[in-house]
């Protein structure tokens, strides 16, 4: 995620490394409670307002739309992305190494998929929510419409009116 | 959510947040992008929308556009070699258009003014409207229910053959005025694009040209300077070479005279100078079966050859296709008889101002 240059980025690694130190909770919808460095809950939007409001840091973040399973690995993603650097070719091709085996395991998993673009759209992580809606355009990527509702488990709900409207695909093929 | 029977691992899909959706949508590349439309009603509604919002897709490999029974029709080998009928957010659009480039069509209003229309995404840019052409004298609103009924917008347009001589204005309905008007257009870019964007038309009464950008309140004639009617009469066609950045006019050439191709360089930032400059290149036109009885129907188009883009002027290899046509019965009943391609060879340049 880090472009590594520029004072923009100077600011924030000085601004981590101060409050890098400090622990913040963040509890799922079953309540169970994960504890992450500041700089890897900095990953989501969300919560980095929260904070930056004076909010409630030593409380923790209750998170009542996200389960314990995609919340692990929503902090996998966000620990990965905060707590390393990318300054060096090497640094920055594990995390795309990283990316892209998240990205495998989201595509195998059409429920998982969901869950987590889900709670990246709630949370506000913008690296993970493009991953995760590039992983489902990615999906649909040379399918037909039916081939699509299959991936996806979608039923077919068109009214007459809605294919009148659509008059998509003539396929002459 | 409507748990059935999948049980953990079941997830409503369709019921996807819609700007989730869209998000999405715009990583998609075209043929996706209209299949995604036709999966379930709320991606449809979806769908719908991001054509509304006009948001913006990734850069797409080419597509083929064409109109055909009042709709857009897409062709896209890329993918599966499918063709998409893409229904156009106005209906109108679809049977003014005249040509297309950069994922964009040029279409015209109900009144005949011309705009783009971003076709997948529904978004517009303005061009001037058909007031702001060289010829056209003013505009009305005609009632003559005496007169064969005719009603509507009807434009003053001067079919006067020389400037400075005398006017010879005549009424042009709207509705005919969509179809005759505009002949021909080509662009230097999308308009939504930072390098701005050139529309160079060709247009009546004289098969002349005028060029404008989006936003601009009137159309600029390229006004011939004596070098244009020494060599021929109208305009036939007009392309845009992104190798060079000049658009390349095709000149009707006189009866058994040399073809003629003209390079303009149209992309002086705004506002544009008075003397745009153009370069004109001479070709010998090389035999080919001539039916004289044929000779009205048959249009040409002229096309850059593809290998060597990055020419200059001179370098360039032009080819001219000839299409020749049969009308049979109707207006729109129309089979071509005849194609023939033709390699222009150089023979000439001439630099000049206009």
């Amino acid at each position: 995620m880090a472009t590594g240059s520029g004072a923009a980025a100077a600011a924030a690694d000085a601004e981590e490394k101060e409050s890098g130190s400090r622990m913040i909770t963040l509890t799922s919808n079953e309540g169970k409670a994960f504890v992450v460095t500041e700089a890897s809950a900095r990953q989501s939007a969300t919560i980095r307002s929260m904070v930056d409001d004076g909010g409630c840091v030593d409380k923790g973040f209750p998170l009542p739309n996200v389960d314990s399973k995609t919340l692990a690995r929503v902090i996998q993603y966000c620990d990965e992305h905060g707590n390393k650097e990318a300054h060096t070719v090497d640094e920055r091709a594990a995390l795309a190494k990283f990316d892209k085996d998240f990205i495998a395991e989201l595509d195998a998993d059409k429920a998982f998929l969901y869950d987590v673009t889900m709670a990246a759209n709630y949370l506000h992580i913008q690296g993970l929510f493009a991953l995760t809606t590039q992983c489902i355009a990615d999906t649909i990527k040379g399918k037909t419409p039916e081939e699509i509702r299959t991936a996806f488990g979608i039923e077919y709900d068109l009214t007459a009116q809605d294919e009148e409207e659509i008059k998509e695909e003539d396929t002459h093929a | 959510m409507a748990s059935t029977a999948d049980g953990d691992d079941f997830r409503d899909w369709s019921g996807l947040p819609e700007d989730l959706l869209l998000t999405a949508m715009e990583a998609m590349q075209l043929p996706d992008l209209v299949h995604s439309g036709a999966v379930c009603r709320s991606w449809h509604s979806a769908f719908a929308t991001f054509r509304r919002l006009g948001l913006r897709s990734p850069p797409h490999p080419p597509c083929l556009l064409y109109a055909a029974d009042n709709a857009v029709r897409l062709y896209s080998p890329s993918s599966t070699g499918a063709h998409f009928r893409v229904p156009l957010l106005d209906e109108e659009a679809a049977s003014g258009v005249v040509g297309s480039a950069h994922g964009w069509l040029f279409t015209s209003d109900r009144d005949a003014n011309p705009y783009l229309l971003n076709p997948l995404t529904g978004a517009r840019a303005a061009l001037p409207p058909a007031t702001a052409l060289g010829r056209v004298r003013g505009r009305r609103f005609v009632f003559s229910p005496g007169d064969g009924g005719r009603r509507g917008v009807a434009y003053d347009v001067d079919f006067g053959r020389r400037p400075g001589g005398s006017p010879d204005v005549r009424q042009v309905m709207a509705r005919r005025a969509r179809r005759w008007m505009y002949r021909r257009v080509a662009m230097s870019a999308s308009p939504s694009a930072a390098t701005g964007c050139v529309v160079l038309l060709l247009h009546m009464p004289e098969r002349e040209l005028s060029f404008a950008r989006p936003g601009d309140e009137r159309w600029t004639p390229l006004v011939d300077g004596g070098v244009w009617a020494s060599h021929g009469t109208s305009f036939l066609d007009a392309v845009h070479n992104p190798g060079d950045g000049l658009f390349y006019v095709l000149q009707d050439s006189s009866p058994g005279g040399d073809t003629v191709v003209h390079s303009l360089d149209l992309t002086a930032p705004p506002p544009p100078p008075s003397s745009p400059v153009a370069t004109m290149l001479m070709f010998a036109t090389p035999p080919r079966p001539c039916n004289h009885h044929l000779k009205k129907t048959m249009c040409r188009y002229l096309a850059i050859t593809p290998q060597h883009p990055q020419h200059v002027a001179g370098g360039l290899e032009f080819l001219v296709v000839e299409r020749r046509w049969r009308r049979s019965g109707s207006d729109d009943d129309v089979s071509t008889t005849e194609m023939y391609v033709v390699m222009l060879r150089p023979l000439d340049l001439y630099f000049y101002e206009l």
